[in-house]
């Protein structure tokens, strides 16, 4: 089921009619886990098997991992936290991936290797939900905190629907101690809610769908060179709907939760004003770049092991992140460019650190608005990796965008550029205004009739663009 | 404070957006707008959900626009007493529907094709897409967007701007008087009351377009005759070729023949300029008899009629809205009088 769907508006209104009425909490929460297994159960009945496997499979790794104190005994439970995870996510995921690879490896070795294509279905979210039960196993392992004793209440955090399918990826300290208590969304909570629900639905449909997806789709199907002002409004166009597409996600599963009144933090926080690669980190997909940072680059020594280890954490870290996304070599590139670009970012910093005499940061890394449009150009080049379907595709369009195309090669047509340049320009603005702030603080701060016009306008486009079906980019992730 | 102040603008929310949807609505309705369903996969799903109904209660049509417009569902239905069920797409080829009903073991039913030339021999791959990507969708449809459809219907045959492909925002955008990019060819945006369509997809001209929009009927003729200037430009595909490919249509229609089902073929009428260039790219010898040679099928094509020749398409490729009725009987009468295909209605 999609945010964007009419389904889903008489879904989360009988959740929401049950959620509040007088009954125990005990059964509310078993009302939202069902909730939540039919909201993932539509699309593909028989993957809630696979959830059911991964809750079920954490819950008792995690309760043994609590009483188990031989170090050895520990590993084999996490050992097997991470296979009975990774396996069916290598599986359905890199299945094809890396038979296409072992074919290619294969043919070059002069070995005459033709498999029967896999036909295989990747179920949805699953590098999402895998994710959100591994950094159990994982804390569970690292003593974090005690065992679930509930499994409702874990079950609940597994499978929560708001993030179940793309993030973001909460972690149990997050949200297992809010299924503790009764919780009901206060007045105030449940139209902050609806106003973000309404708000991202807007970035999702109005924004990526209905403006933006065309000239990214025409550009980067185009398989030819082409102008350079066509290139780079296809690169734009897909920067803006990856963002809006993305973050319009993770706007209403906030937004969702809140009107049940539970919390779920940022996943994205204003990213194209981000002024450097480390900060545009904490800014893009937060969830996954801090569950990276704890789960992957922090054990495999971070910036504790010498200067050299930390570039390679960095790069393995991201090209890690790269592959997360998809199972292909584009998606490893992309990743890999974020890790240059971290890495070179890191060296710029230590090298004018060392020739710093003042305290404080240093006088030329002043924030400004020319550094965060190197920062967005730079993460341009990377969404061309990104979004190409091969190599081929990717260099077609880079050299295009640095004119070395075919100036005659035109793909978009004006109504197009238009929308483009008027979207991402706005976009720009709007992430360079409200860089250090939060959009409901603006809302409360600004008089009840404006954000009323702002929330009008917003539902009332998202109803005249009536693209209502379309799915999320980040579910194929 | 906070909490009023939301809850103030939650209800001003509420009903401005009423005020304002409700406004829009009745000025479209107020120009003389009516309800027009989009031409969605979703749709295509749901009737091709229909084409397992008894042989005696259902007929499949496939093909191109000339099939949408051509023959009228609601006529049909009435001289027949059976569902007409509409799997042909605008602009499309009817090889990818056929394809599938003939992989389908279990459809028996009757079918009729439309052969609109340009479309039925073109072997670029291009007016496959369509009807493959409804297909597809009609495929892998989960049960959430087969309720999400249901509750779109509901509102689709209510309100006059939930017509997408005239009153959705990117419709609206492409009306901006903003000139033609050079270099950059664009389809141009057919006259909103060209393309209207009813919840069987039966698509049709409304009376006001045909008698009164000049402007939007001498638009329409440009667009055809500018498809028919490129195709003309294209290579000639080779006879072989096309010997091949009919060979392989005959392979779809004999496996349908073979599990019990029918399969005739319909030429519809087209005319002037456009009708001219169609004899001249696709001499009826070469193409039209050679299907029906090839294949075995009946076929029923509009010159053989004196009263359907003598119809004038307006914009050159499809009957207005009284000649779909006359056109439809006509069909109704070939197929059950010249080949003997049984009808609910008729035969009881």
């Amino acid at each position: 089921m999609v945010f964007n769907s009419y389904t889903f508006i008489v879904f989360f209104a009988v959740v929401l009619f049950v959620h509040n009425l007088p009954l125990k909490w005990t059964f509310k929460k078993v009302h939202l886990l069902m909730a939540s297994y039919l909201f993932y159960a539509v699309w593909n009945p028989p993957f809630i098997l696979l959830l059911l496997f991964s809750t079920f499979l954490d819950f008792y790794v995690g309760k043994n991992l609590s009483v188990e104190q031989n170090p050895v005994k520990r590993k084999w439970w996490l050992a097997a936290s991470l296979v009975g995870n990774l396996g069916p996510l290598a599986y359905f995921k890199y299945g094809e991936f890396m038979l296409e690879n072992f074919v290619s490896l294969a043919n070059v070795a002069g070995i005459d290797f033709h498999p029967l294509a896999p036909d295989i279905i990747l179920p949805v979210g699953i590098s999402f939900y895998t994710f959100q039960t591994l950094s159990y196993s994982l804390d569970m392992y690292n003593k974090k905190y005690a065992a679930e004793k509930s499994f409702l209440d874990f079950a609940l955090f597994v499978t929560f629907f708001p993030q179940l399918v793309a993030g973001p990826i909460v972690r149990p300290d997050e949200l297992i101690p809010q299924f503790k208590s009764p919780v009901k969304a206060t007045w105030l909570q449940f139209n902050q809610g609806m106003f973000l629900l309404t708000l991202g639905l807007f970035m999702k449909v109005v924004l990526a769908d209905s403006l933006l997806a065309g000239s990214a789709d025409a550009v980067f199907s185009a398989g030819k060179d082409m102008n350079f002002i066509d290139a780079w409004m296809g690169v734009l166009a897909f920067s803006g709907q990856i963002f809006f597409d993305f973050g319009g996600y993770s706007t209403c599963a906030i937004g969702i939760a809140l009107c049940l009144g539970f919390t779920i933090r940022d996943n994205f926080f204003y990213p194209y004003a981000a002024i450097g690669f480390s900060d545009f980190w904490r800014r893009w997909h937060i969830t996954l770049s801090t569950w990276l940072r704890d789960y992957l680059y922090i054990p495999l020594g971070g910036n504790r092991k010498g200067i050299l280890r930390t570039y390679i954490n960095v790069m393995l870290t991201m090209l890690i992140g790269g592959l997360w996304h998809g199972a292909s070599w584009t998606f490893v590139v992309w990743g890999g460019l974020h890790g240059l670009y971290l890495a070179v970012e890191k060296y710029i910093q230590d090298k004018r650190k060392a020739h710093s005499h003042e305290p404080g940061p240093h006088p030329h890394l002043k924030p400004n608005f020319a550094h965060a449009m190197l920062t967005f150009f730079l993460v341009n080049i990377t969404w061309v990796f990104f979004r190409s379907q091969d190599f081929t595709t990717a260099w077609s369009l880079l050299k295009s965008m640095f004119f070395f195309g075919n100036p005659k090669e035109v793909v978009l047509n004006y109504l197009d550029i238009l929308k483009v340049s008027v979207v991402i320009t706005g976009m720009i603005i709007v992430h360079w205004q409200m860089r250090h702030k939060k959009v409901l603080t603006v809302a409360e701060s600004k008089p009840w009739w404006s954000v009323g016009l702002v929330w009008t306008f917003l539902l009332v486009m998202l109803i005249l663009s009536q693209e209502s079906t379309s799915s999320f980019i980040y579910f194929q992730f | 404070m906070q909490s009023d102040k939301f809850r103030k603008a939650a209800f001003m929310v509420l009903s401005l957006t009423t005020i304002l949807l409700g406004s829009y609505e009745l000025y479209l309705r107020y120009l003389g707008h009516s309800i027009s369903y989009d031409d969605s996969e979703s749709l295509f799903a749901d009737k091709k959900r229909k084409i397992y109904l008894p042989t005696n209660e259902a007929s499949v049509f496939t093909g191109s626009s000339r099939m949408k417009y051509d023959l009228n569902t609601e006529v049909w239905r009435n001289l027949t007493g059976e569902t007409p069920v509409q799997l042909a797409n605008v602009g499309s080829s009817p090889i990818p529907v056929l394809k599938a009903l003939a992989a389908d073991s279990m459809f028996k039913g009757k079918l009729l094709i439309d052969v609109a030339e340009g479309l039925f021999f073109d072997l670029s791959g291009r007016s496959y897409e369509r009807p493959q990507k409804c297909l597809d969708f009609s495929k892998n449809e989960t049960p959430a967007q087969r309720f999400s459809f249901h509750i779109n219907t509901l509102l689709e045959s209510n309100f006059v701007f939930l017509d997408k492909d005239n009153f959705a925002l990117s419709a609206l955008l492409e009306h901006l008087p903003i000139p033609p990019r050079p270099g950059k060819m664009d389809f141009p945006k057919y006259p909103t009351e060209f393309s209207l369509m009813n919840f069987d997809r039966n698509h049709m001209m409304s009376d006001r377009f045909v008698d009164h929009d000049q402007k939007g009927v001498k638009m329409m003729q440009d667009i055809w005759m500018q498809l028919v200037a490129m195709g003309a430009k294209a290579p000639p595909t080779p006879e072989p070729v096309i010997d091949s490919f009919i060979r392989d249509v005959k392979l779809q229609t004999d496996k349908i023949k073979a599990r019990g089902g029918e399969v005739v073929f319909l030429r519809p009428p087209s005319s002037g300029p456009l009708w001219k260039a169609e004899q001249m790219g696709f001499p009826r010898d070469k193409f039209w008899e050679k299907i029906l040679t090839v294949t075995g099928c009946k076929g029923m094509h509009f010159s053989d009629y004196p009263e359907l020749s003598r119809m004038n398409c307006i914009e050159f490729s499809h009957l207005r809205q009284s000649d779909t009725r006359i056109y439809t009987q006509k069909t109704i009468g070939f197929l059950s009088n010249e080949i003997g295909w049984k009808f609910k209605a008729i035969n009881q």
